[in-house]
């Protein structure tokens, strides 16, 4: 705290001020005055370390399980205290990176996607050294592309949830005629299904809710990119983009159709990440991440046991390749923690030792995210709860194993092919016109971000 | 910062500024000049150390970062004009520019038409009448935009909005308001129409109230009718007030970005990415701020002279009482 | 088509009785129109905001249900009640209130000291000066969003009532609108005060303040506005929950992964209802005095 820099700001306002309430006729100038004090709440932590942690504002319950794990640790010990700060979903990218820019980011805090660009900035703290080897030797294998560069661990994951599956209504489904136990497996299978649900559809019903505008198509259809073509929007050296081929043609199309068709409405009923025209009962399908199941759960219990899950349907030259990225949720610390060591502490402490600190976590997300250590996995799945979850067989084991890792290439090239598919689906563009705009918007990203420098060593 | 860093600002602003200041109005006769040394500076300080330190020093501090390339954790690393070239080469860019334009010419004109409409009807009717459809018209201003922007997102949704709902009771299929490029951009100037009505309308009445009623009296003995009076009389009286509605219109309406931020990000297809909603989506996902500065800063320049043209414009031209 | 345009203050009664009698018809027809052009102002203007009351009474799926429906199934007074008896809620409000009050007054008195000797002084370097001022007027607040933060972090504001108040309380557009009421006062009045011997700050704090009540009440509405209703800078410099403004507790509302609608309309509208209640108390002041200072 720079009081002596407050002190000047605030004088500087108050002393105007007090010039004002003088009204002797000799016009004095404003006096010394104390400054307006204003000390930030942080609770009395006598001589501990403390800590500033950082997360986001989700669902209800992910939020009660992050302020009991604050206040478990803080009662825990008696050397380090975190303060713990929630920050609303919309806010939290412009008050992170305001926080950065200002030096003063928190020193743990979560974070989502990629970590290919923070490390390359500097950003993150390395976690070897400050979390002991055998924690960071637990994390699973799929969760290492996400926590590790090279044998350097920068994040330590929560969890892995898959960000594209399919969530069917099963009396919809039924009143079709179709099998509500078992859901498309191709995208043929789902035009069929649509063709059949859409004449038994009331005014304001529709088929099929997917992602439907530019930055979902960016993130959401990475998986489905690799389903259709073998492979992600650029090429192994970075120095090209990767998406003039039919793979990415014959995706776009099926959107294209989904639309052309009014199987999907014409304007998203509701965001991507949410399940609210689902639990409305306004759509037969909706594609989302696996954490909806949970959404469905507290918002919309009553739907909770209609509700079919399954891995997103492939294209038909999918080639048992998956149709979904793996998307994850990790704690990192800054590079500018004054106290590494109390934050690795924590960190460690909170989500990757006991057990039994997680598994509310899951249980109370309705067993929809995956554990990224194999102690917490059979911690979860020992809970009586499980049993009433089978859908978490279904993410566990027919979703989260093939799926791909999130691209660690920037934003900008995913907004791209984003717009692309947008482009095509709503007849803006043909194919071809709109693949070669996005080739040449991804070309202008990998000048100015100078990707070749950047690309991963091994693919 | 400290007070010799805006005293040294202040000095640079001396030497960078070679025009004369805008006169305003007729020239009033000056009591001693020079009057009491030290007070019209004490009266002044406040204001000027306050712009210093939140508006002038940030500013500058901009223009040093739109030379680098800063992520923050590394020392920004000089790039010469490299973020600018990078911005005037991007024509999303250009198109969201294009886009902000567009949107002005959305809003602004018919929000003077729809004012101009409203002052002629308020001045022409009872006292009472008068004052609740002023009162009325005011209190959408009250509305912050972030929640003026979630009841138009819920007027317009596909199913289940009530826009869509009034179309079907004429059997017109739902239209994707927000969701087609085609209708985005208009749906949404309607809540900034709606949000910016308000004081447009109530400066509009002060104005027109404020018009002799001789000259009206005098119009009607020739025989005059009310597009002659309007076109001969009002709308002359009014231009002063016609030019500042249209430039604090324009200023807005080009700055416009909270709307499109909450109701559709950008969205589709861009169609509705205004200028600061471009550089802000920027700001929020580029690894480096200096692109989404440099962009800013441009947009600084283009609007600023607008600004600055017309304002001295405005301030030279006087009405003869 | 001789219709004559009123004068303002004319009373209804009174023309209607005269202008019946002259021509009837036309009269009618005119009156009616009028009345039903008035009648869509109103209720276009005051719609949207009709549909935020109702939509507050709404559970969270009815709120945009299919098929659609334009009044609740049941009035519920929950999401109104479960807002009101939260105490942040109240709390929230208060210091928002506080902080908006303070930020007016304090705007206000930088602005028009400033206005002031801009408008009636004479000192060394006042046009440089002046056209420092107007510059800034001319500074987009997106351009320094992430410089002015790094400032107010360094001078350790953030988390504070100063980060709230002091920013924004300094402003070029106010000052230019203020001064330009200020040069329209003749110096007569300045020229007879000298003589009796007051100082130019008597003249300013006797003499000018209360004559500054039009723009005071344009500019302090404006400014108390912008204060209640600002989201973007509160949400970047304060984290901790007991300094939310109103806009940051309505935001909790909005998560990432579940909205709360009927909840969100709810305590929008209490959101904006004090506000509002504010402005039909000084409606007459208000409208009465917003004229363009200067620009006439």
């Amino acid at each position: 705290m720079q009081t002596g820099k407050r002190r000047f700001a605030s004088v500087a306002a108050v002393a105007s001020v007090t010039a004002l309430l003088l009204s002797a006729c000799s016009g004095g100038s404003g006096g010394q005055s104390q400054s307006t004090d204003e000390g930030t709440a942080a609770p009395d932590s006598g001589d501990k370390v403390t800590i500033e942690f950082w997360h986001r504002t989700f669902t209800p319950v992910e939020n009660e399980w992050y302020t009991q794990i604050v206040e478990d640790f803080n009662n825990s010990q008696d050397e380090i205290f975190v303060n713990d700060t929630e920050i609303p979903a919309d806010a939290w990218d412009q008050r992170m990176k305001a926080a950065q820019a200002a030096g003063n980011a928190p020193d743990v805090y979560t974070h989502a996607g990629s970590i290919q660009d923070a490390v390359n900035a500097g950003q993150l703290h390395e976690l070897n050294g400050i979390v002991s080897d055998d924690a960071l030797g637990q994390i699973i294998d799929s969760a290492l592309p996400v926590s590790a560069i090279g044998d350097k661990f920068y994040a330590y994951p929560l969890l892995l949830e898959p960000q594209t599956v399919l969530f069917w209504n099963k009396d919809m489904l039924e009143a079709a005629g179709l099998d509500p136990e078992v859901g498309p497996s191709t995208w043929q299978d789902l035009m069929d299904a649509c063709a059949a649900i859409k004449p038994t559809l009331a005014a304001g019903q529709f088929c099929i809710s997917p992602a439907g505008d530019a930055p979902t198509f960016a993130w959401s259809t990475v998986g489905q990119q690799y389903n259709f073509s073998g492979h992600t929007a650029l090429n192994d050296t970075w120095t090209e983009p990767n998406i003039n081929d039919q793979g990415y043609k014959d995706l776009m199309d099926s959107y294209k159709a989904l639309w052309d068709n009014d199987y999907m409405p014409k304007q998203p009923l509701g965001p991507y990440v949410e399940g609210r025209e689902f639990g409305e009962e306004k759509v037969a399908f909706k594609v989302s991440g696996s954490w909806m199941m949970s959404e469905i759960g507290s918002d919309f219990p009553d739907v909770l046991g209609r509700t079919g899950i399954g891995a997103f349907p492939n294209s038909p030259n999918a080639d048992g390749r998956t149709a979904t990225t793996m998307g994850n949720f990790k704690w990192v610390v800054d590079a500018k923690a004054k106290n590494a060591e109390a934050a690795g502490k924590f960190l460690e402490w909170a989500i990757a030792g006991d057990p039994a600190n997680l598994v509310p976590f899951f249980v109370e997300t309705q067993f929809t995210k995956v554990p990224v250590r194999m102690s917490v996995q059979e911690a979860v799945s020992a809970d009586a709860a499980a049993d009433d979850a089978p859908w978490s067989a279904i993410v566990m084991n027919d979703i989260a194993p093939t799926a791909i890792p999130e691209p660690s290439y920037p934003w900008d090239v995913s907004l791209a092919v984003g717009t692309a598919i947008e482009k095509v689906m709503k007849g803006a563009a043909s194919t071809d016109e709109a693949i070669k705009t996005a080739e040449d918007e991804i070309r202008v990203v990998i000048e100015r971000e100078n990707l070749p420098e950047k690309a991963p060593s091994e693919g | 910062m400290s007070t010799r860093d805006v005293m040294t600002l202040e000095q640079e602003g001396i030497i960078g500024t070679m025009e004369k200041p805008p006169k305003a109005g007729r020239k009033m006769k000056r009591s001693k000049a020079r009057s009491s040394g030290v007070m019209p500076y004490l009266m002044v300080l406040p204001a000027l150390v306050m712009l210093g330190i939140f508006v002038i020093w940030p500013a500058v501090y901009a223009g040093f970062l739109s030379f680098h390339d800063w992520s923050f954790y590394k020392d920004p690393a000089f790039v010469g004009f490299r973020n600018y070239a990078n911005v005037l080469k991007d024509p999303l860019f250009w198109a969201a520019v294009r886009r902000g334009f567009i949107f002005v010419a959305m809003t602004v004109p018919v929000m003077l038409v729809l004012a101009f409409l409203f002052s002629s009807l308020v001045v022409s009717v009872s006292r009472r009448f008068a004052s609740v459809l002023k009162v009325s018209i005011y209190i959408p201003t009250i509305i912050s935009a972030v929640i003026a922007s979630i009841i138009f997102v819920l007027i317009y949704d596909y199913s289940g909005g009530l826009l869509n709902a009034l179309l079907g009771v004429f059997g017109v299929d739902p239209v994707a308001w927000i969701g087609d490029p085609r209708w985005a951009l208009f749906a949404i100037a309607v809540p900034a129409i709606w949000l910016g009505m308000g004081l447009t309308s109530l400066i509009m009445v002060a104005g027109m109230i404020d018009i002799p009623q001789e000259f009206y009296e005098a119009a009607s003995m020739e025989g005059a009718n009310w597009w002659q009076k309007t076109f001969y009389i009002t709308l002359p009286q009014m231009k002063n007030i016609l030019l500042y509605l249209l430039i604090t219109g324009f200023v807005s309406a080009i700055q416009q970005y909270e709307l499109p931020l909450v109701m559709t990000g950008g969205g589709p297809l861009d169609s509705t990415t205004t200028p600061n909603l471009f550089i802000f989506n920027h700001f929020r996902n580029d690894m480096n701020v200096g692109y989404s500065i440099a962009a800013a800063l441009l947009l600084f320049v283009v609007l600023g002279s607008i600004s600055a043209l017309v304002f001295k414009f405005v301030n030279s031209e006087r009405l003869v009482d | 088509m001789a219709q004559t345009t009123l004068p303002p203050s004319a009373d209804l009664e009174n023309t209607s009785a005269k202008t019946k009698h002259d021509r009837g018809g036309a009269w009618w027809f005119y009156t009616i129109g009028k009345a039903f052009f008035g009648s869509v102002f109103v209720v276009v203007a005051l719609f949207p905001l009709a549909w935020m009351v109702i939509a507050g009474f709404k559970s969270k799926t009815e709120v945009i249900s299919t098929p659609f429906q334009f009044f609740p199934e049941v009035w519920k007074w929950e999401n109104y009640t479960q807002i009101l008896s939260d105490p942040t809620f109240m709390k929230t409000m208060g210091w928002t209130f506080m902080g908006a009050i303070l930020f007016t007054l304090l705007a206000l008195t930088i602005n028009s000291l400033a206005a002031y000797a801009f408008a009636r002084l004479d000192f060394r370097f006042k046009s440089a000066l002046w056209v420092i001022v107007i510059t800034t007027m001319f500074i987009p607040g997106m351009t320094i969003l992430l410089t002015s933060f790094v400032v107010v972090s360094d001078l350790g504001m953030l988390d504070s009532l100063a980060v709230l108040v002091l920013p924004g309380a300094a402003s070029a557009a106010t000052i230019f609108f203020i001064r330009q009421f200020y040069l329209s006062i003749p110096s007569s009045l300045e020229e007879a005060a000298m003589l009796d011997g007051c100082s130019r700050f008597q003249i300013f704090w006797r003499l000018f303040l209360p004559l500054s009540k039009a723009p005071f009440v344009v500019m302090g509405i404006t400014t108390f506005l912008a204060y209640w209703n600002s989201y973007v800078w509160p949400i970047m410099t304060i984290t901790n929950p007991d300094m939310y403004v109103v806009q940051q507790y309505l935001a909790t509302f909005r998560s990432e992964r579940s909205t709360e609608l009927g909840l969100l309309m709810a305590g929008s509208v209490l959101a904006a209802a004090p506000v509002i209640i504010l402005f039909l108390i000084f409606q007459k002041q208000i409208i009465g005095n917003i004229k363009m200072a200067g620009l006439k």
